[in-house]
């Protein structure tokens, strides 16, 4: 008689292949759902690092706009995620503000402050500059929220106004955990002029390509709300253009004729440093 | 002669087995789920630390800004299984042990009806650190040292109070969350110091 066989249904195979499912599951979750996992938990920290420089903005802007100097505003940046350590930076001179009535020099060279967190790879910046609060991802970045920097239609002038804030104060410090920023306001000064029938350029000459990209955003974008502002509207004979040029953003004011072109910059100034403690 | 295969026999594969089973349960249990607990409650002990600075944050906003009237809140997760930042390989199935409470209490007396206001966190976390952070009067203290300090101007402090016969100490525990709501009353000076008279409520 024929014995029957069923090797094929060996327990040993049966062990390797329960074996092999659990090694493919650990397999996906580790090469799929912990980077997913990860990568949910970064971008979750880099919001909550985007509210912090909003906050940051709010809280400084706050001391400016209620004259309130000698006060600190004392707060923690989230720099360092679950996952990666942060660092925070604070530089003097990220770039220069220029302005030029034609091509003579009216305004030499102020340098912008800026005021950012980098995490993870060093390819991410979320930071503080003119104003504003931006995110630059690898080389491109955009405005969180703009920069104070506008043209105003009044009584048929154009009005060029922009806050340049100057954070004093130079530190590069790396943490894994909250970084403690304390920043004071200290005075404001203002520079402004007019220019009849010249054509008035304001040029800013950044260290990096990407920031100038995000200034020309910025210039574009107040020319934009200027020229669709339904109460004022934009004024015939005076055209606004802005341009980009390597690491040179630009905004070329040409009025036409017997226009006058007035420019107010206010620069307030403040104290910043991180805490020891 | 008859060859034996009884060393694969059926009996030993599910010996084997269950032993393998077992050893890996062990392993997760010593030394998995520890690890993976003590993240998450460490990373949770961040997060209410910067939910607690965003709120001093705000809180200063308020009073610097004279924004009376307005009613703001902040949210504090009291455990990690409230908490939407760990990685976990069972989300929160183990975080959940782990709970913390928050407290408004009043601190130093600063005139007859305003005292000083204290708002407390206390964690009972089951694998890293107890930690127990305290806002207290516009500065931000955790274990006890400070890390965010309260504003002065020269010798001028400006001071986060309630008034005692509006405001009631409240306690909140929990694995959930927490909500503060408060809102400036006003600003009185009281000698060389300015108290900002804040409404307060946990929920």
């Amino acid at each position: 008689m024929m014995q029957k066989s069923d090797s094929g249904l060996s327990v040993a195979i049966g062990f390797i292949m329960l074996l092999m499912i659990i090694a493919l599951i650990i397999g996906t979750w580790a090469l799929v759902g912990v980077p997913e996992q990860t990568r949910n938990a970064e971008s979750y920290h880099a919001i909550g690092v985007t509210n912090a420089f909003l906050d940051y903005k709010i809280g400084v802007d706050d001391l400016r706009l209620n004259n309130q100097s000698g006060v600190n505003v004392s707060m923690l940046i989230p720099a360092a995620s679950a996952y990666s350590s942060g660092a925070l930076r604070l530089s003097g001179n990220v770039g220069t503000l220029s302005i030029f009535s034609n091509e003579s020099l009216l305004l030499s060279e102020v340098g912008m402050s800026r005021l950012s967190a980098t995490f993870g790879t060093t390819n991410t910046y979320v930071g503080y500059e003119g104003g504003g609060v931006f995110r630059s991802d690898y080389g491109y970045a955009t405005w969180v929220t703009p920069p104070m920097f506008e043209l105003d239609n009044l009584s048929n002038d154009l009005y060029v106004t922009m806050v340049v804030p100057r954070l004093n104060g130079s530190f590069f410090v790396g943490s894994t955990e909250g970084i403690p920023v304390d920043t004071g306001w200290k005075n404001a000064s203002q520079w402004e002029t007019f220019s009849t029938n010249q054509t008035v350029e304001i040029r800013y000459n950044a260290k990096e390509e990407w920031d100038a990209q995000l200034w020309y955003t910025a210039f574009y974008e107040a020319v934009e709300k200027y020229e669709n502002d339904e109460n004022a509207g934009k004024i015939a004979n005076v055209t606004c253009t802005p341009g980009i040029n390597g690491n040179t953003a630009s905004l070329l004011i040409h009025p036409v004729s017997g226009k006058i072109i007035h420019i107010h910059i206010l620069y307030p100034e403040y104290d910043v440093d991180v805490r020891s403690s | 002669m008859r060859k034996s295969d009884s060393g694969l026999s059926e009996v030993v594969s599910v010996v084997m087995i269950l032993t393998v089973v077992i050893l890996t349960i062990v392993m997760a249990a010593l030394i998995l789920i520890p690890i993976m607990g003590d993240n998450d409650e460490r990373v949770h002990n961040g997060d209410v630390l910067l939910e607690f600075a965003r709120m001093k944050a705000d809180v200063d906003t308020a009073w610097i800004s004279n924004n009376t009237g307005v009613t703001r809140q902040a949210v504090f997760t009291l455990s990690p299984a409230g908490d939407r930042t760990e990685v976990t390989v069972m989300p929160n199935l183990f975080s959940v042990l782990s709970f913390g409470g928050v407290s408004l209490e009043y601190g130093d007396p600063v005139s007859d009806n305003y005292t000083k206001v204290n708002i407390i966190y206390t964690a009972a976390n089951m694998y890293a650190e107890d930690v127990e952070i305290i806002y207290s009067g516009g500065a931000l203290l955790q274990n006890g040292d400070e890390i965010l300090p309260g504003s002065t101007k020269d010798t001028t402090r400006y001071i986060v109070v309630v008034d005692k016969s509006v405001v009631k100490e409240q306690s909140i525990g929990g694995t959930g969350i927490v909500t503060l709501e408060y809102r400036l009353d006003k600003i009185v000076q009281s000698g060389s110091d300015y108290l900002c008279v804040f409404y307060m409520v946990i929920r």
